[in-house]
C-alpha cells in the first residue's frame, strides 16, 4: 500500500474539485489521483472502472511520456493524452509524487479539458502537502 | 530485420535496471519514479513502465533488452513487453521474505511465454544469511515440471549478466 | 617422438603453438616437436581459413589423420578433435594426449579384464568415494576431502585445470590416513564441486567413468555452479540439451550438437562426479527425443550464434 495518505478534509477537498470539473464539463466522467509508482489515492468515477489497475497503468503511461520526451530532446512533458474513438484520457503530474488522470467522453472539447484540468491541478497542488 | 528482444523481470529491487545498465552499450532508458510505498525502505526509485538497453551484433543487428516493472500491479506491462521476445531472465532477490514463492509467481505469470521460449533464473544478494539453498530452487522448478538454469549472480557484473544471456541462448538452441 | 604440424595458422598463432610445444615437456608421455617437413602425428588446421581447408583437402588421407580443427566457433564440418581460439596449453595438452592414447589403443587392443583397471584421474577420484585424497605433481597439489565436501589446492583457475589434465601415472596419489594435510592456516578450503567438475572435464581423457553406463540415458537434475570460471559454449550446449524433459544417450547428444565424443564424455563425467546427473537405463523404451523438439531453423541458429559471439567480446 502507498504511504501517501490524504486526510479526510483533504479527500473532501479533492472531491469538491472533482465535482467542479464535472460541472464545468459534463463530458468528464472520471477523475483519479494516484501516486507516480501506481497506487490509487482518491477518485470520483461516474461509471465502474478498475481504479487500482488504472492507477498502475497511468503511472506507466506518464513515465513513458516523460521518457519519450527526453529521448526526443523535448522538455517538461505537460500531459499525456490518449485520444480514442469514444473519448479522451488525459494525465499529468500533480506535484512531485502524484498523478492526476481525467477521463472524458468524445464530446469534450479538448481545449476546455486542458483548461479545466490545469486549473484543478493548481488548486489541488496548493492544498495538498 | 526483425526485432530481437530479451526480457528481464523479477522482484522489485532485485536489480533489473542495474543488470541492463551493466551490459547495455547505450545508457539505459529508464522510467523510474519515486517509491511511495513500503519499498521506499529498500530503494528510492522504482521502474513503472520499462527499462531499455541494447547490444549490437556483428552485422549491426540489435538485441533489445527490456526490464519490466517488478510489482504485480504492473502485470499489464509484463504482457506488453514479452510480445515477440526471445526469452526471459527472472531475477530473484534472496533477501526477501519468501524468494521461492517469488520465483514461482513470476514463472506462473510468464508461463505461456516461457513455454514457447525459455527462462534463466538469477539469484541475487545470496551473500546474506538464511536464504534457501540452491537445491530448493531446483526442487521448486521440478515441481512445476520445469528445468531451467539457476545461477547465483551479481548483476553489477557484466560477466554475470552475459552468462545469464549466454545460457538463455543455449537453452533456446538446444533444450 | 611425435610431430605436430599446422595449416593456415596466423604467424602469431603459429609462434604461440611452437612455444607451447616446446613447453610441453614432462606433461606428455611422449616427446612432441613442431615440424613441417616430416609426416605429422597430429595436424592443427585453422578451419576459419578457407585456403587452409582447400590445402588440407589436397593432402592424402594418411596425412590428414589426427587433424585438430582450430576455430573461433563451431567448425562447419565434422572433425572429432577441436580446439577453440585462442590456443590454451591445457586444451592443447588434452587433445594431444587423446591422440597419444588413441594411437596406443590401436597398438595394444584393450582386452576385457583390463577395462576395469583405473586409467584416468576421473575414475581414480570417482572410486575414492568418501575419503581424503591428495594428488601431487612436483610442488603442485590438490587435496580433496569428500567427506567434508571440500578441496584445497596450490593452484587455481587455468593452472588448476592444467594440473588435472595430466595422465594418471604422473601424479603421486595418497589417500586416507596417508594424506599429509596442508596446515589449516595456509590453505583456503572451497566447495569440492568446483574441483570435481574440473576432474571430469580435464581428467577424463575420452574415457567414460566405470560407474556410468555407456548405453544409459542422461538428464541433469540441476545445472552446475560455474563459480568464477566462465563456462564454454560446449558446456552450456550440453547443459541445455540435458535439461530436456526426456533423457538422452551419448549418440543422441553427438547428433544434436555435432560435438566430439571426447567433449561429451568429459561433460558426462563432470556432471556425474558433481552429483547433478540422473542416469536411466538405456534398456527401457527410448523416448522419442527427436519428435518432441522441433528443429531450430538455420536462420535462428545463426542469430543465436551472433548473440553468443557478441557476449564473448564485451565492449567497454
Amino acid at each position: 500500500m502507498s504511504q501517501v495518505r490524504i486526510s479526510e478534509n483533504g479527500a473532501q477537498f479533492c472531491q469538491s474539485v472533482f465535482d467542479d470539473m464535472m460541472t464545468q464539463s459534463d463530458a468528464v466522467y472520471g477523475v483519479l489521483i494516484s501516486t507516480v509508482d501506481g497506487h490509487d489515492v482518491v477518485k470520483c468515477f461516474k461509471q465502474d472502472m478498475p481504479a487500482s489497475k488504472l492507477a498502475a497503468m497511468m503511472s506507466s503511461v506518464l513515465a513513458l511520456g516523460e521518457t519519450v520526451a527526453i529521448e526526443a530532446d523535448q522538455q517538461q512533458c505537460r500531459y499525456v493524452i490518449v485520444e480514442n474513438s469514444n473519448g479522451y484520457i488525459l494525465t499529468l503530474r500533480l506535484k512531485e509524487k502524484l498523478v492526476l488522470t481525467v477521463i472524458a467522453r468524445a464530446n469534450a472539447n479538448l481545449g476546455m479539458l486542458h483548461s479545466i484540468t490545469r486549473s484543478a491541478v493548481e488548486k489541488l497542488a496548493e492544498k495538498l502537502k | 530485420m526483425s526485432e530481437i528482444k530479451i526480457i528481464i523481470t523479477g522482484t522489485p529491487g532485485a536489480g533489473k535496471t542495474t543488470a541492463i545498465a551493466a551490459i547495455s552499450e547505450t545508457p539505459p532508458v529508464r522510467t523510474d519514479t519515486a517509491t511511495t510505498d513500503e519499498l521506499s525502505e529498500v530503494k528510492e526509485q522504482t521502474t513503472v513502465a520499462m527499462d531499455f538497453g541494447e547490444l549490437t551484433l556483428e552485422d549491426d543487428q540489435k538485441v533489445f533488452l527490456y526490464g519490466t516493472p517488478g510489482q504485480r500491479r504492473f502485470e499489464f506491462m509484463w504482457k506488453i513487453l514479452v510480445q515477440g521476445g526471445l526469452g526471459l531472465i527472472i531475477l530473484v532477490d534472496c533477501t526477501r521474505e519468501d524468494p521461492l514463492a517469488d520465483m514461482k509467481m513470476y514463472l506462473e505469470n510468464f508461463s505461456d511465454f516461457i513455454a514457447e521460449t525459455g527462462a534463466v533464473i538469477g539469484l541475487v544478494k545470496r551473500d546474506m544469511t538464511d536464504t534457501p539453498p540452491l537445491d530448493e530452487f531446483y526442487q521448486a522448478l521440478n515441481q512445476q515440471g520445469l528445468m531451467f538454469p539457476v545461477f547465483e549472480v551479481d548483476v553489477r557484473e557484466q560477466g554475470d549478466v552475459a552468462l545469464m544471456i549466454d545460457a538463455l541462448v543455449s537453452l533456446l538452441e538446444y533444450s | 617422438m611425435k610431430y605436430l604440424s599446422s595449416i593456415g595458422l596466423s604467424v602469431k598463432d603459429e609462434n604461440v603453438l611452437k612455444s607451447l610445444i616446446d613447453l610441453l615437456g614432462a606433461r606428455m608421455s611422449e616427446e612432441w616437436h613442431y615440424r613441417d617437413d616430416v609426416p605429422a602425428d597430429a595436424l592443427l588446421l585453422d578451419v576459419d581459413n578457407p585456403d587452409a581447408i582447400a590445402t588440407w583437402k589436397m593432402r592424402p588421407e594418411t596425412a590428414r589423420r589426427n587433424t585438430i580443427a582450430y576455430s573461433n566457433s563451431e567448425p562447419g564440418f565434422a572433425l572429432t578433435r577441436r580446439l577453440a581460439k585462442p590456443l590454451r596449453a591445457a586444451e592443447l595438452i588434452a587433445v594431444l594426449k587423446d591422440i597419444e592414447q588413441a594411437n596406443d589403443e590401436l597398438a595394444v587392443p584393450v582386452v576385457g579384464s583390463e577395462a576395469t583397471e583405473v586409467t584416468t584421474l576421473a575414475d581414480c577420484v570417482d572410486r575414492q568415494g568418501n575419503g581424503v585424497m591428495r594428488l601431487a605433481c612436483g610442488d603442485r597439489e590438490v587435496v580433496i576431502d569428500r567427506s567434508r565436501q571440500q578441496f584445497c589446492s596450490s593452484e587455481s583457475g587455468e593452472s588448476l585445470a592444467a594440473l588435472l589434465t595430466l595422465p594418471l601415472p604422473e601424479y603421486q596419489i595418497s589417500t586416507g590416513a596417508d594424506v599429509r594435510l596442508p596446515s589449516e592456516a595456509s590453505v583456503r578450503w572451497q566447495d569440492q564441486k568446483a574441483v570435481l567438475w574440473l576432474v571430469g572435464q580435464c581428467g577424463s581423457h575420452g574415457k567414460l567413468l566405470d560407474g556410468v553406463d555407456r548405453n544409459g540415458l542422461f538428464r541433469l537434475n540441476r545445472w552446475p555452479g560455474f563459480g568464477p570460471v566462465r563456462p564454454s559454449h560446449t558446456v552450456l550446449s550440453l547443459c541445455s540439451l540435458l535439461s530436456r524433459k526426456s533423457a538422452m544417450g551419448i549418440a543422441d547428444m553427438r547428433e544434436a550438437t555435432g560435438l566430439p565424443e571426447f567433449d561429451i564424455i568429459a561433460f558426462i563425467n563432470a556432471a556425474f562426479l558433481t552429483g547433478i546427473l540422473d542416469i536411466q537405463s538405456g534398456d527401457v523404451a527410448r523416448p522419442e527425443t527427436g519428435a518432441a523438439k522441433p528443429e531450430v531453423s538455420t536462420e535462428r541458429k545463426g542469430l543465436l550464434a551472433k548473440i553468443r559471439s557478441r557476449l564473448a567480446n564485451p565492449r567497454t
